[in-house]
């Protein structure tokens, strides 16, 4: 019960927003969030690491003649991200306080989409996980085009039709592997994908891969994270940079991996290099970037290039690696946002040449901004050093030469992280700041209350990742013999 | 129950409409007020939709021990029930939107007369009952196409589907009168039992296809549907999207696991799976650059029945043997359950036109700050009809495209999914405009100002909504009754 309840609670909170009073909207909507934040801690107490398979299964009838049920359960990779989105929820909702354009509406679309996130790592049906992973398009679409910036509009319906063109391939690809088991529930579905020959591996696993890769976003199809990113409102940039391109590595974990092997074996170096790519080309583009949140934005398309070498890696160390960087990316480049939020929200600039000297207005903000880069950059303690390690350790066996490109990726990562740190905090203070000192003031303690369990998380994950790398030790190693047994067999032409 | 003691049990909701339809006339030749007539028509129809709930006679109805005229199965019963339901849905639809002008009682004469030939169409068992029912069916439509006589559009809209209507009637006749010539029969199952792929039989499948798409709007019999949609009073205009599209769709289902199966049906597959792709493509694109609401909804018709023939497609091909009889169903099921949701999605969307005098797509801008129920109503019909889940247009999608990949067509699913996407980008840019977009005080020739919505109609709106999501989180009542029905075709 409780994964049901942790999915509707907040999808009944975002209702009972659009119709409370406008007083009322913000307490509701932080009292939901927290109440979804609370009911993860029976999930993870009680959650065993060692047990294999689901855990907190449910299940209800929905469309029981094809075979379509409402089907839920977790393990600890699913754990991990559902973790990661309700602690997210209710600091976006407290960082979103002065938000006052149409507050109820835009609540509910927060709220809504913590719900429907959460229903994505819970179901373990096909229909019921695509019906989740496409639902969430519509409260983000909102978001970007009702609270967004300039070219919101531009934006959000790039947005929706990108992520929409991938996934309704995967629908199709699912509807066959469904009726071909005679069973919606994906978990059923591997002996019997298994037994595919290796073309219709192939065609499916680029289906899925099709609505995952816009997902993560993927090198060459991330050209509408950036427009989305910098066009959202702070709350938008969060959640997207925060859990929904965690959807997409989620994704491949889910059925890329386990389902078709084959295909996996067969195209894992083609997608390790494309991650190399995505890693060094987002970083020298990011580098080059005058507007700070196109720089983040573009520095998280970098980390998913990281994310998706350690998922196609097939090595359990590059699994660990890559669901680190994924549990990392989305506290600090969520902790990065906020960040950019702040300023934003003081000086209405997001310009490099209209910031500079702010260490010594906002000294406060100055320490929450370094500790942020620093794990952003991979500093040794911090944990975005843990999970790049791994991931690049983990790549290596496989695919050597894309691993050093990546590599050079990461030095390229320190640098832009510093140029955006210079710009912001250390040079010197331009004209626009001068003319706004008065705005510049330090951390509020709601600011400081949304920035804490972000810049908490980053030493504790440093210096223990085990905390969450336990969770999902079971799941990666039954990942692992699926992938690994089938590197000693090549792919000759005349295998059916 | 026998409504009248020598008439057969299955045959008296349709005698209830017809008589129903006459008494209208007279009470409103009577009192001249069109109200009585509205109030009489709608119990007339609750009552034919309580009798068919109530107790739902399944029988065949033949003249003096010929071929069977009439077969009313429960698959004949279920689409009229959601006939009904969706001929309820529109008669406020007709009352609010043709101006109290030309407000008559005769409105609801011609509304009760078409669905007569609505519920009689999924019962046809004979050329000549398809026949007739399809012409009752028609008929009425064309006269309410040209209600608004003194308005030159509705004019052209009603002469052009008369004539246009008229020519794929009579394309359906030759049609008839060639399987005749082929096989001597004109029922159902001798057709089906004599079905030989001769170049006559074919012809004459053809032609008679050729009708039934031309109902359907399907391309290239599509041409006359943006006209009339654009011409026609607005209920009317969504009249034509909700009624006749499922009840000449659930002929059509009759058709293609009777006469046209067996060795005609991959040829007969393999021509509507043409139709359906070129309707789906035709529909998502011409649908983006329309700037008038109307047309652009005709074009979302024209998209979407040609979703509704994938399953269709892949039903004509199947064998009508004990194994495949649960595809059949499902396919068939598929088929009606997106069709019956498209016509709720209509009937809103149209509801709010009619409510807010929109014509053209500018007069929705900024309608969330104006009016944001009747705008959060519209943006569910539409990213329904987007098939973005968990709305019922998904759902339709997601049970007419099933069977299609279980039938092996899943090539055609496929570009069903793609043209779902470009589809979609129509639905997007209205709720961009409705959403996103600042109100504008400007009114020219082009963009009249748009009146806001009034509370009944903005309830209409709210009503097909909700019922669209409701259908969408639980799909299984619904999905259940019509695979009941898809068992039982015959």
């Amino acid at each position: 019960m409780v994964l049901s309840t942790l999915i509707l609670l907040p999808i009944a909170t975002a209702l009972l927003a659009l119709v409370a009073p406008r007083s009322l909207v913000k307490p509701l909507a932080l009292l939901g969030s927290l109440g979804s934040l609370v009911l993860c801690w029976p999930l993870y107490t009680g959650f065993n690491p060692a047990a294999v398979g689901l855990q907190f299964t449910e299940s209800y009838a929905w469309l029981p003649s094809l075979g379509i049920h409402v089907t839920l359960g977790i393990d600890g990779i699913a754990l991990a991200l559902l973790l990661l989105n309700n602690l997210l929820t209710p600091l976006v909702v407290l960082a979103s306080w002065r938000e006052d354009r149409n507050t109820g509406a835009f609540m509910a679309c927060l709220l809504g989409l913590a719900g429907l996130v959460n229903g994505v790592f819970a179901a373990t049906d096909f229909i019921l996980f695509y019906v989740f992973f496409e639902a969430s398009l519509i409260p983000l679409y909102l978001l970007i085009g009702l609270w967004g910036g300039k070219s919101r509009v531009y934006a959000a319906l790039k947005f929706f039709l990108y992520t929409f063109a991938g996934s309704v391939l995967m629908l199709v690809a699912g509807l066959y592997l469904g009726t071909q088991a005679g069973t919606f529930d994906f978990t059923q579905w591997g002996s019997m994908a298994h037994a595919l020959p290796l073309a219709m591996q192939v065609v499916l696993f680029g289906a899925f891969l099709a609505a995952f890769a816009v997902k993560i976003p993927m090198w060459p199809l991330h050209t509408w994270l950036p427009d989305a990113h910098v066009q959202a409102p702070t709350a938008g940039s969060v959640i997207l940079a925060g859990v929904l391109l965690k959807l997409g590595a989620y994704g491949l974990l889910r059925f890329n991996l386990p389902l078709f092997p084959d295909a996996v074996t067969l195209l894992a170096p083609y997608l390790m290099w494309a991650g190399a790519i995505a890693v060094v080309y987002a970083a020298l583009v990011a580098w080059v970037q005058t507007d700070i949140k196109k720089l983040i934005a573009y520095s998280s398309v970098s980390h998913m290039g990281l994310v998706t070498m350690g998922l196609f890696s097939g090595t359990e160390t590059g699994l660990h690696g890559a669901l680190l960087i994924m549990i990392n990316h989305g506290i600090v480049s969520a902790g990065l946002f906020l960040i950019i939020g702040v300023i934003y929200e003081r000086l209405h600039t997001r310009e490099m040449k209209n910031l500079g000297g702010l260490a010594t207005l906002m000294p406060g903000y100055a320490f929450a901004l370094v500790l942020l880069m620093l794990a952003a950059v991979a500093l040794p303690g911090t944990n975005g050093f843990v999970g790049e390690f791994l991931g690049l350790a983990g790549s290596f066996p496989s695919a050597p030469w894309a691993t050093a490109l990546a590599t050079t990726g990461v030095i390229f990562g320190a640098v832009y992280m510093l140029v955006f740190t210079r710009a912001v905090l250390f040079q010197a203070p331009s004209r626009f700041v001068a003319d706004h000192k008065a705005a510049c003031t330090d951390l509020s303690a709601r600011e400081w209350l949304v920035f804490l369990p972000l810049l908490l998380l980053i030493p504790v994950l440093g210096l223990k990742p085990h905390l969450a790398m336990d969770l999902w030790r079971q799941p990666v190693a039954t990942l692992i013999p699926e992938v690994r047994t089938l590197e000693p067999q090549p792919v000759s032409p005349t295998q059916p | 129950m026998t409504f009248l003691p020598m008439i057969p049990a299955p045959l008296d909701p349709a005698l209830l409409l017809a008589l129903g339809a006459l008494a209208t006339l007279l009470l409103g030749s009577f009192t001249r007020q069109a109200w009585v007539a509205f109030l009489f028509a709608s119990q007339i129809l609750l009552a034919a939709l309580g009798l068919l709930l109530a107790t739902p006679a399944t029988g065949a109805i033949s003249f003096e021990g010929g071929p069977v005229l009439l077969a009313f199965s429960p698959f004949a019963n279920t689409v009229a029930v959601l006939l009904l339901v969706l001929a309820l849905l529109a008669t406020p639809l007709l009352w609010a939107g043709v101006g109290t002008e030309r407000r008559r009682p005769e409105l609801a004469v011609l509304l009760l007369l078409a669905t007569t030939g609505a519920i009689l169409l999924p019962a046809a068992n004979h050329l000549l009952s398809f026949y007739v029912a399809l012409e009752l069916l028609s008929f009425p439509l064309y006269v309410l196409c040209a209600w608004l006589r003194d308005d030159a559009k509705s004019s052209e809209a009603g002469l052009k589907y008369f004539v246009l209507g008229s020519l794929a009637s009579g394309l359906t006749l030759f049609g008839m009168s060639l399987l005749y010539a082929a096989t001597g029969a004109l029922d159902f199952q001798t057709l089906a039992a004599m079905a030989e792929p001769t170049p006559l039989y074919l012809v004459g499948a053809a032609l008679v296809m050729a009708g039934v798409a031309f109902k359907l709007s399907l391309v290239p019999f599509h041409f006359y549907t943006p006209d009339v949609y654009e011409g026609a009073p607005t209920p009317v205009t969504a009249l034509l999207a909700a009624l006749p599209k499922l009840a000449v769709a659930a002929l059509l289902i009759r058709l293609l696991v009777g006469p046209f199966h067996g060795p005609t049906a991959l040829l007969v597959g393999q021509g509507l799976a043409c139709l359906a792709v070129a309707s789906m493509a035709v529909g998502a694109v011409m649908a983006i650059v329309q700037g008038n609401l109307k047309r652009l909804l005709a074009f979302s018709t024209i998209a979407n029945v040609g979703f509704a023939m994938v399953p269709l497609v892949a039903l004509a091909g199947l064998p009508a043997d004990s194994n495949h009889l649960a595809l059949i169903a499902a396919a068939a099921s598929g088929a009606l359950f997106y069709l019956f949701v498209y016509g709720l999605t209509s009937v809103g969307l149209f509801a709010a036109l009619i409510g807010g005098n929109f014509t053209t797509v500018a007069c929705l801008k900024g309608l969330a700050k104006r009016q944001p129920l009747l705008a959060t109503a519209m943006g569910l019909l539409l990213f329904s009809l987007a098939g973005i889940p968990p709305l019922a247009g998904f759902m339709g999608k997601l049970l007419a495209f099933t069977p299609a990949v279980q039938a092996g067509w899943g090539l055609l699913a496929l570009i069903g999914v793609v043209f779902s996407v470009v589809a979609s980008a129509y639905s997007l840019w209205l709720v961009k405009v409705m959403v996103f977009d600042a109100p504008t005080q400007i009114t020219t020739k082009a963009t009249p100002q748009a009146t806001p919505v009034a509370w009944p109609m903005q309830a209409m709106v709210a009503a097909c909504a909700l019922l669209v999501l409701l259908v969408g989180v639980f799909p299984a009542p619904l999905q259940t009754l019509l695979l009941a029905a898809g068992t039982a075709i015959y």
